[in-house]
């Protein structure tokens, strides 16, 4: 079963994510900005799916993913869905180019969410 | 009673079908005319070349040769009149299949002697060679007249016919094989007609019926009011097209992207409509969810349009396009924002009806406020607490429409979407200025400027002036009772929280208030109560418990706020107190530590949690959380010269106290006449 870190300085934003993907049986660790969101993911090469805000204090969503990227965890198969609200596309495109391969908009369907990490855990 | 009874259709009986399948439809298609036209000319030639052929024979066979040839060219007199007197070519056909009998008589005549009947297989040949003109007519023409010539010839000159002495019943079997190979014969001759010779008639027809279908098709996509389009993965647009598409967002080329043709129109929709196609072809997300992200409206021009997304998939369930529905609700938002516009109205009509002078001040403020809120005008946090202010009071005064875009705007901002928050401020004026002009006619002239006095207050002033007390005392009397009595505002402040309460599901809360005749001057207190409003908002959303918690704690289950004024130590205190869970200090020091803000001492917190952008709610919701309320009636409040105390405990409440220098609430200016 993968392990998902979700990446929001939204204590509400990550329980709603959590609410979703827990019943399937993920395992999620939570992080409360960017630069706690590296060093989880930097310290735990278990976790394979990271889903990210893209406004957070002290380094925000896209920065993060920069960096994960220059350190090579998205090359080793870590999978990046961004969070964002409709109608940002350069946000999308910056978050695309930096490594960023899936994007959903806020505020999302607990199915939907549910239905993109199930097909990304395959 | 009449006795209905249907006929049913009857399938015609064998002969007709018989019948039908000899004789050919009327029309004659242009390959046939020409098949036939070639078919004709080599038959006159076929036949013309029996002459020497035949001479031959009866040469060889010493039946007398020129009776031969004047016999052969009698006969080939026929065809040649024939093809010139006919000009239908199915007409000249029959004259052959009569021809080609003669010649088989005379044969069969010529060749006298051993090969007689070997001869006959020459009727066969024929007969058979006739299907070639595609008309069972033919064949029954030849077969009718190689019948009558047997019979008359038989008669007349048995020898001819059979160099023996043949009786009837051989005759009979004779015949019999004509008659069946010509059966055979017009079968292969009906069929080569119908699936051959009539192909192009099949096919003119089939055309026909796929032009006519195309044009119902036409028809129904040049009036259908939905704009219908098939977009490939690779997001090109299909050329069938509804044609009201076209009258919407213009023509497009072979070739061109979704995106593309609509970007032309809207650049913003076209680029966020492009990559949420890349997401739904290149196969990250799964289909319902890139499907489900598409979007689904769009205003462009004052028009508003709604989409929708049909995916076509191929049987092995991979997507092959999606088509595309877009619908103009345009008049259906109107509709909608006309209904919530009168309902909103309505609404606004009542209040003023119930407390005008209150709905023309929030009204006057509200008009100042929409004017400040400007994001480009002034700093970003002043228009954070002018929006907030003016949220706060538009929902009070029961304008949802302005809240609900404040909240909006607050949202943009709050993401530092500068462009979404100026979008959202364009709406918010607009609005505004619509709401303004109703409002306007409703209030009609001003009644701000009059002063009330209620019957005891008059009998205490007219007692004054009957017991001649010093001018200065009635004149002193005479400028406190111009100023505004607070507890017109406490009313309306209760009134506000039980309706909040309710709405965030804190129950049927108790508010007393307690005004004790205080009078606040309206114009320079009015900053103040609009954004007190805040304090008593927090009150109800942080600080009552919903009343299943206070059953919980042993408190009743309903909330109490207090809500009143009073004068105390040369100060007038507006105060509110609620009997909900105390502030969470806790949650104060661990927000204040984490903004940088001193937060040693419960002074450190009390500023804390006035500063701004101070919250201790993780989200925001319409009601309270974005850290501005408390800030915004500190400012206001020291802007009197007042200052703010507050008492809490845990699990027993909180106490705001709000303290004004008398001389200030009382506008000291005022008494130098």
């Amino acid at each position: 079963m993968s392990k998902i870190i979700v990446v929001d300085d939204s204590a509400t934003m990550r329980q709603q994510v959590k609410q979703a993907l827990t019943p399937a049986g993920f395992d999620i660790v939570e992080a409360v900005d960017g630069r706690d969101g590296f060093n989880k993911v930097q310290a735990d090469a278990a976790i394979d799916i990271m889903i990210l805000d893209v406004n957070m204090p002290r380094m925000n969503g896209i920065e993060l993913v920069e960096a994960l990227n220059k350190e090579g965890r998205v090359q080793k198969g870590l999978k990046v869905v961004m969070l964002t609200t409709e109608g940002h596309a350069e946000l999308i495109q910056r978050a695309k180019a930096a490594g960023a391969k899936g994007w959903m908009v806020k505020p999302f369907k607990p199915e939907m969410l549910l239905a993109a990490v199930q097909k990304m855990a395959v | 009673m009449t006795d209905v009874t249907t006929e049913p259709t009857a399938r015609p009986g064998i002969f007709r079908r018989m019948g039908q399948a000899i004789v050919l439809p009327k029309t004659v298609s242009a390959f046939e005319s020409s098949y036939l036209e070639r078919m004709n000319r080599i038959a006159l030639a076929f036949f013309y070349g029996h002459l020497p052929v035949f001479l031959l024979i009866s040469w060889l066979n010493e039946t007398d040769p020129l009776f031969t040839l004047m016999l052969t060219a009698a006969v080939l007199v026929i065809p040649t009149l024939g093809c010139r007197a006919f000009t239908g070519h199915r007409s000249k056909s029959l004259v052959f299949g009569f021809t080609a009998m003669c010649m088989g008589g005379i044969l069969v005549h010529i060749g006298q002697g051993p090969v007689q009947i070997e001869m006959h297989f020459y009727f066969f040949s024929v007969l058979a060679m006739l299907a070639l003109f595609a008309n069972p007519m033919v064949i029954l023409v030849a077969a009718v007249t190689v019948a009558l010539h047997h019979l008359i010839l038989w008669y007349l000159v048995p020898q001819s016919v059979f160099n023996y002495d043949a009786p009837i019943w051989v005759v009979l079997v004779h015949a019999g094989f004509v008659v069946l190979e010509t059966f055979a014969a017009c079968f292969i001759a009906r069929n080569f007609f119908d699936n051959v010779i009539g192909l192009e008639k099949k096919v003119e027809e089939r055309t026909v019926e796929i032009r006519k279908r195309n044009e119902d098709m036409r028809l129904v996509l040049d009036n259908v009011q939905q704009g219908l389009v098939t977009v490939s993965r690779d997001g090109k647009m299909a050329s069938e097209h509804s044609k009201v598409l076209e009258t919407w967002f213009g023509a497009y080329e072979a070739g061109d992207t979704f995106a593309g043709y609509m970007g032309n129109h809207d650049a913003a929709f076209g680029n966020w409509f492009g990559l949420c196609w890349d997401s739904l072809t290149d196969g990250f997300l799964p289909l319902e969810v890139a499907l489900d992200q598409l979007p689904k409206t769009a205003a462009f021009d004052g028009r508003h349009f709604e989409f929708s997304y049909q995916p076509i998939c191929d049987d092995a369930g991979e997507l092959e396009k999606i088509m595309v529905v877009v619908s103009d609700v345009t008049s259906e938002v109107a509709q909608q924002r006309a209904e919530a516009m009168q309902r909103e109205i309505l609404s606004v009509f009542e209040r003023i009806l119930k407390d005008r002078s209150g709905f023309t001040e929030f009204f006057e403020e509200a008009q100042r406020l929409v004017d400040a809120s400007e994001p480009a005008a002034s700093h970003l946090d002043d228009v954070k607490r002018f929006v907030h202010t003016l949220k706060g009071n538009a929902a009070l005064f029961g304008v949802d429409s302005v809240a609900q875009l404040c909240h909006e705007m607050e949202e943009r901002i709050a993401e530092d979407d500068e462009r979404g928050a100026a979008e959202r401020y364009e709406a918010l004026t607009g609005r505004w200025q619509e709401l303004a002009s109703t409002v306007q006619r409703m209030l009609g002239q001003d009644t701000v400027d009059s002063v009330t006095l209620s019957g005891d207050e008059y009998q205490d002033l007219l007692r004054r002036v009957v017991e001649e007390q010093p001018h200065v005392e009635i004149a002193r009397r005479l400028v406190d009772l111009s100023l505004e009595p607070t507890d017109h505002r406490l009313e309306r402040f209760a009134e506000q929280a039980r309706a909040l309460a309710e709405r965030l599901e804190k129950g049927a809360i108790d508010v007393c208030v307690q005004a004790n005749d205080v009078r606040l001057e309206r114009e320079r207190f009015a900053p103040f109560w609009s954004s007190f409003t805040h304090v008593l908002r927090n009150a109800i959303d942080h600080g009552l418990e919903t009343p299943d918690d206070r059953v919980e704690n042993g408190k009743p289950d309903s909330g109490r706020l207090e809500l009143s004024s009073y004068e105390q130590d040369g100060e007038v205190v507006v105060e509110l107190r609620d009997d909900g869970r105390g502030i969470d200090w806790d949650g104060v020091r661990a927000k204040a530590a984490s903004l940088g803000l001193p937060c040693d001492t419960q002074d450190d917190l009390l500023a804390a949690m006035f500063s701004a952008g101070f919250s201790t709610r993780e989200q925001a919701t319409d009601t309270s959380g974005r850290g501005v309320g408390l800030n915004a009636v500190r400012v206001a409040c020291e802007a009197l010269g007042g200052r703010i105390e507050t008492d809490s405990e845990a699990g027993r409440g909180t106490t705001f106290r709000f303290r004004f220098p008398s001389d200030v609430a009382k506008n000291a200016d005022a008494l130098s006449i």
